[in-house]
């Protein structure tokens, strides 16, 4: 009798393995990065070299270049610099346009709101951002939803979703609702048919405010605004620290030797 | 039984009412007039009686006028303004007829003055001594203590051998009698006993006095001479009359002839032009006027401060409601049109191009042509909503001024210049409003005066422009011109104020105009010097309007409009401006006293102007010498703001600044652990920059109110805060009854088993909810239950019973997710919810209900965060008001968000009233824009209060930088503070508290201690 592998065993070895590859491959490219780098800046170190802060507007060019021509991180860091560079020269007429570029190229979600902000504080006229104003059917279906979630009927809260593009909705609101779209979602699916309701007394309330604020339209109370939104901060940018804005420093904004450096 | 006269005549059920009961007065404070006009309504009222002509009718007509009298003593007993011209000479008819017998009467001992001040109710009118009586009486006809009163008083206190320390007594002590209402009352009728009408003689009279007997006596004598002499009927008598009525005529035609042909030249600067210089620190150009301010240098009142004599303490103006009105928004048809001002931008640069194409030669070629025809429809559109486009209106004008430099040759310049809206001709064929009219008009002189006062432009260009200037007779600006624009634009709009004062008298204009008008006002400068000329312009041309202003109408409205869009708090380089201006009206002959009166009052009415009372009012038939002393007297009352070392600081009693720095310092301990509580911190600080205002516009009340508003939202308990508004409690559960024994009850499936379960639920002892298993079966059986009877029953149970309950309602919310729902069902959640559920959404609406119920029922986190808001709403619309901000304020009063934004805007308006020869921290333009740009970014309401709150730092640097120039370091230091603490808040709610706290930092700064007496050495 062949001893089958037992499928726990498998997949031990099998991870181990794959550790290890992964492991080499890190310590591989680890060791490759100054390279790359070195590859990557030498790339751009003559038209680098050239820059000059008297001429702002080349910055945000060669910018735009190492953006689109990015294949490391070290490169798209240095196209960040450089939008940040042009937009810490000249403000007023480029501050704007860096903005929306370091936008292009941030890396994650905080990052992008903060530039995408800031673009309206350097240089926006202002546009105003509309509210949720989720469709009357698209809101009955998530509606019902919650209510099965807190009935503890997770599968009629999964299916409910599905009509009206009320899980649409349910992606705009999930994070005040439970932490996440994702979360709730995962919640109604680990539901048990027949299992008890919610027993989770904020989670219940939460639910309610969530969907009497989206009932409630602009006309809400600002204690049911504000469990929808939460007490986010407004994003602020202190226009007048041009480091803490470009989280670049502007007096070095010369490319000598490899790196950034004053007029020295 | 007998009905009382009181109930007959006025259908009054109270037994012997009391005065303000008889006179349907209320309890709180009164005026003059409005008891006299209480008064007349009841009067009326007996006159419209079918018994009207009776003795009871007559006798209840006595009765009312005394009361009416009492409460007018004691109004003017206690200072409270002067009397009503009907009431005071009421006063004197009464006084005089029962004073004939009073020379009869023995002179009495005079009393100690502290026997007649003795404290407790039940004094009367036996205790007054013959003196008081006389004073009593000399108070009540002279409208209370007064210089006149006070003099009359001197002299009669001399025969009776009183100090003038006594009498001061007697006269407290007389006010203390009458305000005890029953001493008053019985004390009334006998007053005027020994009030002998010798004390009201020619020698106890005041110079004034005196001379208006000498003038009634000497025409009483020709008055009867003249009848004499026509009752003679002898040839004699006739010839003698023909002679008298001859010389008469002659004299007449002789003055007339002076008026008309001799006084031409005489006072030049009555005619010439609007605004008169008055000598305001210099004496007196006449001799009269020099005799008038020694005669008045001499009336003091109880305080030893100089009053004005009688004219001067005239009535104000009476209207029966406020003057003035609320500026409408800006058409939505103009902010429409502002809004495509990017196109003009675009469509002048296409302009250029075009012309530039068509070598710069308006020829009739293709491009010429086109180019023309773009360059005037952007230019028309910006013209009639250039006050709507902010910041585009100069792009706008930059971008014509770019189309001008291309085009080439004199002919082809003058065509161009003649494109700019506002000629005759063009805004003649239009079918315009006035308003739009006149901003057609601003903007074309604008333009033209932009060109022709660009350096950067060619010679040929700027003259061009500047014979189209001349040609529509726009007067070119001179002199070291900052904004051509601005100065030309506001040069058009005070042309257009007498046009525009005369049509609103007409009616061919409205308030909108006006409205308009003063938009385009703000909108064309930046500088304060420029508006203020603009609103100045605008008063003398309505002082100067025909028509009558002492009636309610249009142009009394603007006259209010443009007196509270002026700034008389005597504030900035301006204020030397505006006292002039006021001087100079105020002497202009040419400006009847009865427009100036009427003017005086809504000075005196308008509460932002709290240095102007009553007694700086002009009386109606003052003349030149009495328009002057009060011109001195306006100019001496208005405030000169004390200069400082570092500038234009807000003095304050050193008790005043130690409250508030120990107020400051409270509101930053307050715990901030929360969103509640950092938005309650923020309503407090809000109210404690009431305090800020009041100091700067010394208005006692003003800070009473915001250190008690302070403390009283500082000091609320946390319970409070988080106290349902609503009142309503949730239902507690049953105890000792587990939850899920209705659910086994009702497992039975048979009706009366389920009835019984019912009558269980129904006979729990003090029950207000179920338990979350029995309110789910309860909820569902209610909406969808199979048998009818049962369901009745089961709905009825829960609406009598636990219609309150959390479990309850949350179950039934619950319950309406799945379908199926019956119209019983439906009734029931209406029932239940509270609201009316009705139509083919219901279930919507139902599940709308149910939560606002849910979340009205209970204490909570979210009641806390809209208490504060709420606080923080009424707290900023407060703020709004004392900087000025009176528009909308009532409507904005709930929205904490749009309550902030009012309080910015009205911070914006003082802010952009100050003169400031650099901007800071920034332009107005620009912090606008990041306002602007923070709301695209805001969601929440938090956010969008933040967005606000933002502002509010700067426009209070702002302020305070424009009074004190020197604490800019000081303000920058603040400010980068602020701004870091925003940039790094962590909630919406640390950021508006941090900015609020920033602002009040920054107005702390503009408070320095009052110089004592002593310290002025």
């Amino acid at each position: 009798m062949t001893h089958a592998m037992h499928p726990q065993r498998f997949f031990t070895m099998r991870s181990v393995l794959l550790l290890s590859v992964a492991m080499l491959l890190s310590t591989t490219l680890a060791l490759a990065s100054p390279r790359v780098q070195q590859a990557a800046s030498s790339r751009w170190e003559v038209r680098l070299a050239r820059l000059d802060p008297v001429r702002p507007m080349d910055y945000l060019d060669l910018g735009e270049e190492v953006a689109d021509a990015a294949t490391t991180e070290d490169e798209r860091i240095l196209a960040r610099e450089l939008f940040g560079l042009a937009g810490a020269l000249d403000a007023a007429r480029l501050g704007r346009s860096a903005m929306l570029a370091l936008a292009s190229v941030a890396t994650d979600d905080a990052e992008r709101a903060r530039a995408t902000a800031g673009a309206e504080l350097v240089g926006g006229k202002g546009i105003e951002r509309r509210d949720i104003a989720p469709e009357p059917a698209q809101l009955e279906s998530l509606a019902r939803a919650i209510s099965y979630h807190r009935r503890g009927e997770g599968r009629k809260a999964l299916n409910v979703l599905k009509q009206d593009n009320s899980d649409a909705l349910l992606e705009r609101v999930g994070e005040a609702l439970a932490g996440g779209a994702d979360v709730f979602r995962s919640e109604c699916a680990n539901m048990p048919t027949g299992g008890p309701p919610l027993s989770d007394e904020s989670m219940v309330v939460q639910g309610m405010l969530v969907e009497l604020a989206l009932r409630s339209g602009d006309l809400r109370a600002p204690g049911v605004d504000l469990a929808l939104y939460n007490d986010e901060p407004l994003i602020e940018i202190d226009l007048s620290d041009p480091q803490s804005t470009w989280r670049v420093d502007p007096a070095r904004a010369w490319w000598r030797n490899g790196k950034w450096s004053g007029n020295s | 039984m007998s009905v009382t006269p009181e109930r007959r005549f006025l259908g009054l059920e109270v037994k012997s009412p009391d005065d303000r009961t008889l006179l349907a007065l209320p309890k709180d404070a009164l005026k003059s007039g409005q008891i006299e006009a209480a008064l007349e309504r009841r009067a009326d009222e007996i006159a419209r009686h079918p018994l009207a002509g009776g003795l009871e009718a007559k006798r209840l007509l006595q009765q009312l006028e005394l009361a009416a009298d009492r409460l007018q003593a004691e109004l003017a007993l206690s200072g409270k303004g002067p009397l009503h011209p009907i009431a005071a000479r009421r006063a004197a008819v009464r006084l005089r007829s029962q004073s004939m017998d009073a020379a009869s009467k023995v002179k009495q001992v005079v009393v100690a003055p502290s026997a007649v001040s003795k404290p407790g109710i039940g004094l009367s009118s036996d205790d007054l001594t013959e003196f008081d009586r006389v004073a009593l009486a000399v108070l009540v006809v002279s409208g209370g203590w007064n210089a006149t009163s006070a003099k009359r008083l001197a002299t009669i206190a001399e025969d009776y051998q009183i100090s003038i320390g006594d009498l001061e007594r007697v006269v407290l002590g007389l006010t203390e009698f009458l305000s005890q209402g029953e001493g008053m009352r019985s004390a009334m009728g006998d007053v005027g006993d020994s009030a002998r009408s010798s004390w009201m003689g020619t020698q106890h009279r005041g110079g004034i006095d005196a001379a208006e007997g000498a003038v009634e006596r000497v025409f009483t004598r020709i008055n009867d001479v003249l009848r004499d002499e026509v009752g003679g009927h002898t040839a004699a008598s006739q010839a003698r009359l023909i002679a008298a009525f001859a010389i008469f005529a002659l004299s007449w035609m002789a003055a007339l002839g002076y008026l008309f042909f001799w006084n031409d030249g005489g006072d030049s600067s009555a005619g010439s032009g609007n605004t008169p210089d008055v000598a305001t620190s210099g004496a007196p150009d006449s001799k009269g006027t020099e005799q008038a301010v020694a005669r008045t240098q001499g009336d003091v009142d109880a305080n030893g401060k100089p009053i004005g004599p009688i004219a001067a303490l005239a009535a104000p103006a009476k209207f029966p409601r406020p003057p003035g009105f609320v500026a409408t928004p800006t058409p939505g048809s103009v902010a429409e049109a502002a809004s495509g001002a990017a196109v003009w931008l675009v469509d002048l640069d296409e302009a250029a191009r075009a012309l530039a194409a068509g070598g710069g030669r308006v020829e009739g070629s293709s491009e010429s042509t086109r180019a023309l025809g773009l360059m005037e429809r952007a230019l028309g559109l910006a013209a009639d909503s250039w006050p709507a486009a902010g910041g585009y209106r100069n792009d706008a004008v930059r971008a014509f001024g770019s189309v001008v430099r291309v085009a080439q040759g004199a002919d082809s310049l003058r065509r161009v210049m003649q494109l700019v809206p506002g000629s005759a001709s063009a805004t003649g064929q239009r079918a315009l409003p006035p308003w739009q009219r006149q901003w057609r008009l601003a903007f074309g002189a604008g333009c033209l005066a932009s060109i022709a006062l660009d350096p950067s432009q060619s010679p040929e260009v700027a003259t061009a422009a500047r014979e189209e200037m001349r040609l529509r007779s726009i007067p070119i600006p001179r002199g070291t011109i900052e904004d051509p624009f601005a100065s030309a634009a506001i040069d058009s709009l005070v042309a257009s104020a007498p046009l525009l004062a005369e049509q609103l008298v007409f009616g061919s204009s409205t308030l909108e105009d006006v409205a308009r008008w003063n938009e385009a006002v703000f909108a064309a400068s930046r500088s304060p010097r420029l508006r203020i000329r603009a609103l100045t312009a605008a008063i003398d041309a309505v002082l100067r309007a025909p028509g009558a202003l002492d009636q309610p109408g249009p142009i009394v409205d603007a006259l209010a409009y443009f007196i509270r869009s002026l700034d008389f708090t005597g504030r900035g380089a301006e204020a030397d401006a505006v006292r002039t201006a006021l001087g100079a009206w105020l002497v202009d002959a040419k400006i009847p006293p009865t427009r100036i009166w009427v003017f005086t009052s809504l000075l005196d009415a308008d509460l932002g102007i709290a240095w102007y009372g009553p007694d700086l009012v002009l009386a109606t038939n003052a003349d030149s010498a009495a328009r002057t002393v009060l011109a001195q007297r306006v100019d001496k009352a208005f405030p000169r703001v004390t200069v400082t070392s570092i500038g234009e600081a807000i003095s304050v009693e050193t008790s005043q600044l130690e409250l508030w720095k120990t107020k400051l310092a409270a509101v930053r301990a307050l715990p901030s652990g929360n969103t509640s509580e950092r938005l309650c911190n923020a309503a407090a600080s809000l109210a404690l920059a009431r305090l800020v205002r009041a100091y700067e516009r010394d208005d006692e009340k003003m800070s009473k109110l915001a250190v008690s508003v302070t403390e009283g939202i500082s000091e609320r308990e946390a319970k409070d805060w988080i106290a349902s508004p609503s009142g309503l409690r949730s239902g507690l559960q049953s105890t000792g009854i587990p939850d899920g024994s209705f659910a086994d009850e009702w497992k039975a499936r048979d009706s009366k088993s389920r009835l019984e379960a019912i009558r269980t639920l129904r006979a729990r002892p003090a029950a207000g909810d179920l338990g979350p298993i029995d309110a789910r079966i309860a909820a569902s059986e209610a909406l969808r239950g199979g048998q009818a009877d049962v369901r009745a029953e089961l709905c009825s149970v829960l609406l009598e019973k636990y219609a309150n309950g959390r479990e309850v309602l949350r179950a039934t919310l619950d319950a309406l997710a799945d379908s199926g729902v019956s119209e019983d069902g439906r009734i029931f959640v209406g029932q239940l919810s509270g609201a009316s559920v009705a139509g083919r959404d219901w279930v919507s609406e139902g599940r709308r209900a149910l939560l606002d119920k849910i979340y009205e029922l209970d204490d909570s986190g979210e009641n806390a965060i809209d208490a504060a808001c709420a606080e923080i709403a009424t707290q900023a619309t407060a703020l709004a008001v004392a900087f000025g901000g009176h528009e909308g304020s009532s409507v904005l009063s709930t929205r904490p968000d749009r309550s902030l934004s009012g309080l910015v805007d009205a911070l914006r308006v003082e802010a952009a009233s100050r003169f400031l020869a650099e901007p800071f921290p920034t332009t107005i333009d620009e912090i606008e824009r990041l306002r602007n740009a923070r709301r695209s970014l805001a969601i929440s309401v938090t956010q969008r209060m933040a967005a606000e709150s933002a502002a509010l730092v700067d426009y209070a640097a702002m302020l305070v930088a424009a009074r004190q120039p020197a604490l800019r370091s000081k303000l920058t230091e603040l400010l980068t503070a602020a701004r870091r603490a925003r940039a790094g808040g962590q909630s919406a709610s640390a950021q508006i508290q941090g900015d609020v706290d920033a602002m009040l930092g920054i107005l702390g700064e503009s408070l320095a201690p009052k110089a004592t007496e002593r310290s002025n050495g």
